[in-house]
C-alpha cells in the first residue's frame, strides 16, 4: 500500500498566519483559502476589508490548484494563448493566485488567495506555503 | 423595563431566540458591522478546544451577516460532510437571524411547518448560532461533526468566549 503527506489543521494555520503576514507586510487585505488534494476546504481566513467576492473566488482558485494540481496560472496562460475551450472545463477558475501545495513530489493540496492584483495574490499563497519549510 | 432594553438584556445573555411564529409580533435583532477575522478566529478557537476536550471532530464556520464566510477551519479527522454543513448551519443562522436550532425545533412539531423544508438557505440542524455584539448580529457560527447537541454546546462555547 502507498502512503502519501497530508495536511493537518496545524500546517493550515502556518500556511494561513505566513500568507496573512504576507499581505500585510505590504498593505494589502485579502483572503486565504487552503484545500487538501480532495479539494476540500480545510481553512480559510479572510482579513477585515476583504469583500464576500474576495472569500468566494479565494476558495475557487485554491480548489483548482488543488484538484488540478497545477498554478491556476497556468489555466490562465492557457486560456490567453487562444484555448478559449478551457473556460469549458468544469470546476476550474483560470485565474493567477491559486498554487497546489507540493510535499515530496506530491500533491497535498492547494491554496487559493484573492483581494489585490493576481500575480501578488500568488505571491502572498507563495510566502504561505514556503512557510511549510 | 422597556421593550428596548429588555431586547438588549436579551442579546446580552446571547439568548436571542426568535421562533418563526412570533417574528411578526417581536422584530428580530438589525444587523452590524462585518464581525473581524479576529473575533472570527476567537470564537472559532475556543469552539474547537471544547471540541478537542471532548475528544471530538469539528469543521467550524464564522459567517458575516451574508452568509459568507470570514474564517472556516477543520480539525484534523473530520468527516468531510460535515465542511458544508458547518457552513450551511452558519449561513442559517446568519441570514435567518436566529438559532438553526429554531427550524429543527418546529419541524419537530409536526405537518404545519413542513414547509419550513422550502426555505431556501434554511439548515434546519441545530449548531449554528447568531453572534451578537451589543444588540447586533454582526456574524454567525456554524459547528458541524458529532451530533447536534454537542455541535451546539462547542458553538455555545465559541460564542461564550466572546463575551469575556
Amino acid at each position: 500500500m502507498k502512503s502519501r503527506p497530508m495536511l493537518t489543521l496545524d500546517d493550515c494555520r502556518k500556511i494561513s498566519a505566513a500568507a496573512e503576514a504576507e499581505a500585510k507586510k505590504n498593505n494589502w487585505i485579502v483572503c486565504i483559502a487552503i484545500f487538501d488534494d480532495g479539494g476540500h476546504l480545510l481553512h480559510l481566513a479572510r482579513m477585515d476589508g476583504a469583500s464576500p467576492a474576495n472569500a468566494r473566488i479565494a476558495q475557487g482558485k485554491g480548489r483548482t490548484a488543488a484538484e488540478t494540481r497545477r498554478s491556476t496560472a497556468v489555466w490562465e496562460e492557457r486560456i490567453k494563448g487562444g484555448r478559449n475551450s478551457m473556460l469549458g472545463m468544469p470546476g476550474v477558475i483560470p485565474v493567477q493566485g491559486g498554487l497546489p501545495i507540493m510535499v515530496e513530489g506530491v500533491c497535498v493540496g492547494g491554496v487559493g488567495v484573492s483581494g489585490v492584483q493576481s500575480h501578488e495574490d500568488e505571491q502572498i499563497a507563495a510566502a504561505g506555503i514556503k512557510a511549510l519549510g | 423595563m422597556s421593550f428596548k432594553s429588555s431586547l438588549r438584556a436579551v442579546a446580552a445573555t446571547g439568548i436571542a431566540l426568535f421562533a418563526l411564529n412570533v417574528g411578526a409580533q417581536q422584530a428580530p435583532l438589525p444587523y452590524g458591522a462585518p464581525i473581524s477575522l479576529e473575533m472570527a478566529k476567537k470564537a472559532a478557537a475556543a469552539a474547537a478546544a471544547e471540541a478537542r476536550k471532548n475528544g471530538w471532530f469539528m469543521a467550524i464556520a464564522v459567517t458575516e451577516p451574508s452568509g459568507d464566510l470570514v474564517y472556516f477551519e477543520k480539525m484534523d479527522n473530520t468527516q468531510f460532510g460535515s465542511i458544508n454543513i458547518a457552513l450551511g448551519k452558519a449561513r442559517t443562522a446568519a441570514k435567518f437571524k436566529r438559532p438553526s436550532k429554531v427550524f429543527q425545533d418546529l419541524l419537530a412539531k409536526g405537518d404545519n411547518f413542513t414547509y419550513l423544508l422550502g426555505l431556501e438557505g434554511a439548515m434546519p440542524v441545530q449548531g449554528g448560532l447568531p453572534i451578537v455584539v451589543d444588540g447586533r448580529i454582526v456574524g454567525a457560527l456554524g459547528i458541524s461533526g458529532a451530533t447536534g447537541d454537542q455541535d451546539s454546546q462547542c458553538a455555545q462555547a465559541g460564542l461564550d468566549a466572546l463575551k469575556k
